[in-house]
């Protein structure tokens, strides 16, 4: 039995909701004033000098962004694909170049990189309809080895005169930062934080607590066009369309017979996934503004894979979640590895690949102990904290709420998440 | 016709090298239908281990070459029966993780312990050539990878076929549910698979790492992986015959997509990168492949019930 139990739709109901929603609201606005002045942020209760920067926060938006496309694929529509770098890739370098040598503003590329790399998903979706499971793992993993090399190419390097292009080996650097617009309270906002009894401190003194403006508009910006991408996402996968993708994955042939157009959907799934996966990739290129070929080979697409089941497969805050799983994990092992000089008396050096050990090994034990994911974890532990009965027929009688309840949740989220271990669960 | 001999001889002992990685996944695609994304770095490990004993330890390099085959198989078998045999083997998504989980793990253990410097590798073969002519030269490490490639094809031929361990391989392979009834103790078999294609495995690398012009780091096998992948799709994924085949021609198309573009003056631009851009080759054949003809030249036909 849960700590609290409340019929869906009842004030109290609403009350529950409306003070998660402020609480999650408050967190996300915090954010960027958490950090201090060098942009780096200090964990409290872990020991050691432990940093987290500001551009963490944007790059785990970005992954995050990509592994909802990848989650549309493999959570929803049951199709391994090994080779979200090379949208992700494609999406940044696209910016990148708009950007940097047409003058364009962030926020007018998508009006190339949607488009684009929507198309692009569709070419390799193609194929796809003939490559199944394994084949399509493979075919697609090949995609994201070939990708650094791709860049590289002279021809996409540089072209025309002044030079034009992706600058090779080089690595191509985008004006990062934007001035926030006069109308943004940004300065309120800070004073608002500061001035809060108790937790004031941490969020620093003085105007804006000395931080650059630029970067706290740059997260919101980056805030709102992942807001939008997830808001999106989730009526995809509410919709018609979304309805499709789970039925296909749940089992291809029922869903041929019931009139779904299976290539139609399956294509359309890997569109969709490859332009959210560019989106990913234009907001890294316009929040980090440095681009490099190698950035986006094979291990940032096994990356997101491991974000992905991590956070949760078909589950929409494990994207989240799993994107800082995977650049945090690594920044920190990386700065462990920096501070230690041993472990178990093996010599340690900060340009030895922890990471990849760390998150090999909790890609298996996810995989082993939590086939859900940290969401699955989640929602379990929310089903414990709090119980929504769902509102009666008028005039039924009220029975007891059995203790094998079917709450799953509050409603605002969402439906049960399906673990990696039986992608195929007869509803 | 110098270059295109020596190109031809270049093709075929890289291509020996992939075809005995593409066995390595044909054995346990046979066995599980299951592509190991793992083979790769278990070979590399394999590698490093044959190193380890040869240039640190001082062990003539058969030996180590020896027992870091029989390592990487029990290694193999325990990975098999720990991580593998859990799942569901019709369920392909959590398999994948899983090889995924562990190509990921083992590159990076092998970057923790050996780091990203290369280093010289101790040849398997005798140094120099067997003949010289003009810039063709045959060298003694062409001609052992591709006679030891061939022995072991016929070994593994040997075994499959001709003993009594083999016949249960071959008859999991086929039908694991009805192997199971007739008494065929599975678990073991697919344990054998695993090992057997570790084993195979290290060869594979040790054998392609030997070459006087390579040197040994942790990132070695994933070319190798990705032009073996495309080798045993063209073959047949569960072909022995055709992983040979497969190899030899992804060797040979390899080599002479870098004699086009050094021989093509429009091409100039190519040389600098071809050497990286002829994994787009192996990007096209496995398209292709699958596309026209997804069983391969040598593969069984699936046949889809509905």
């Amino acid at each position: 039995m849960s700590l609290l139990t409340v019929t869906e739709g009842s004030p109290r109901h609403r009350t529950v909701q409306v003070v998660g929603f402020l609480i999650a609201a408050f967190v996300i606005v915090a954010i960027p004033f958490f950090f201090d002045e060098t942009w780096e942020f200090h964990p409290p209760l872990i020991t050691g000098s432990f940093t987290i920067g500001m551009n963490q926060i944007l790059t785990a938006m970005a992954w995050g962004v990509a592994i909802l496309g990848l989650n549309l694929l493999i959570g929803f529509t049951g199709q391994i694909s090994l080779g979200h770098s090379f949208f992700v890739g494609t999406g940044a370098y696209t910016t990148g170049i708009l950007m940097v040598d047409y003058n364009w503003s962030y926020l007018s590329t998508l009006i190339v990189v949607v488009p684009s790399c929507f198309l692009l998903g569709m070419a390799v979706g193609i194929p796809a309809l003939r490559i199944k499971g394994l084949y399509l793992a493979l075919v697609t993993l090949v995609l994201a080895v070939i990708f650094p090399t791709l860049v590289r190419l002279p021809g996409l390097a540089e072209w025309g005169d002044p030079p034009k292009g992706t600058r090779g080996s080089n690595g191509l650097n985008v004006d990062a930062d934007f001035d926030p617009p006069a109308w943004f309270p940004i300065d309120g906002l800070s004073d608002f934080f500061q001035g809060l009894p108790l937790i004031g401190s941490i969020f620093g003194e003085g105007e804006l607590g000395r931080r650059a403006p630029e970067r706290i508009w740059t997260y919101f910006l980056a805030l709102t066009i992942m807001i939008a991408v997830f808001w999106m996402g989730w009526n995809i996968v509410r919709s018609r369309v979304g309805r499709a993708f789970i039925a296909i994955r749940d089992n291809e042939t029922g869903a041929a017979v019931s009139g779904v157009n299976v290539p139609l959907y399956k294509t359309l799934a890997f569109g969709l996934s490859s332009a959210f996966a560019g989106v990913g990739g234009m907001m890294y290129a316009f929040a980090i503004g440095a681009l490099a070929p190698d950035t986006f080979g094979l291990n940032l697409a096994i990356f997101f894979v491991v974000g992905l089941v991590l956070g949760g497969v078909a589950t929409f805050p494990g994207a989240i979640i799993g994107g800082l799983a995977i650049v945090l994990i690594p920044e920190l092992s990386s700065q462990w590895a920096t501070e230690n000089t041993s472990l178990f008396g093996l010599e340690v050096t900060g340009d030895r690949p922890y990471a990849g050990v760390l998150l090999g090994a909790f890609l298996i034990a996810v995989t082993f102990l939590l086939p859900g994911g940290i969401m699955s974890g989640v929602y379990r532990l929310k089903r414990r904290l709090i119980t929504v009965v769902p509102t009666p027929p008028k005039g039924a009688q009220i029975a007891p709420p059995s203790s094998a309840t079917n709450a799953d949740d509050d409603g605002s989220e969402e439906t049960n998440p399906p673990s990696v271990n039986d992608a195929e669960p007869v509803q | 016709m110098q270059l295109f001999l020596a190109r031809v001889i270049d093709g075929l002992s890289n291509g020996a090298a992939y075809a005995a990685i593409a066995l390595a996944l044909v054995l346990i695609y046979k066995a599980t239908t299951l592509i190991n994304f793992a083979q790769g770095s278990l070979a590399m490990l394999g590698g490093f281990v044959t190193y380890v004993f040869a240039s640190e330890q001082g062990v003539p390099i058969w030996i180590a070459l020896f027992i870091s085959m029989l390592l990487s198989g029990l290694l193999a078998a325990g990975l098999e029966r720990t991580l593998i045999r859990p799942f569901d083997p019709s369920d392909h998504l959590p398999l994948v993780i899983i090889t995924l989980g562990l190509l990921l793990g083992i590159d990076s253990i092998a970057g923790v312990i050996w780091r990203n410097d290369p280093r010289a590798f101790p040849g398997l073969f005798p140094d120099g050539d067997v003949f010289t002519w003009g810039t063709t030269t045959l060298r003694w490490y062409d001609v052992g990878v591709i006679v030891s490639v061939l022995i072991m094809v016929a070994l593994l031929e040997l075994l499959l076929n001709k003993t009594k361990i083999g016949l249960a391989f071959r008859a999991v392979s086929s039908n694991l549910e009805s192997s199971r009834l007739v008494g065929i103790k599975v678990g073991q078999t697919l344990m054998f698979g695993w090992a057997l294609a570790a084993a195979v495995g290290t060869l594979a690398a040790v054998l392609y790492i030997s070459s006087p012009i390579r040197q040994i780091e942790p990132t070695f096998m994933l070319r190798v992986l990705i032009f073996s992948t495309a080798a045993a799709a063209l073959g047949g994924l569960d072909s022995i015959k055709g992983a040979l085949i497969g190899g030899l021609i992804m060797g040979l198309l390899q080599a002479f997509f870098g004699y086009l573009s050094g021989w093509s003056k429009e091409w100039s631009w190519m040389p600098e990168i071809g050497n990286e851009l002829n994994l787009a080759t192996a990007f096209i054949v496995l398209l292709f492949v699958l596309l026209l003809k997804p069983a391969g030249l040598f593969g069984t036909k699936g046949i889809e019930r509905v």
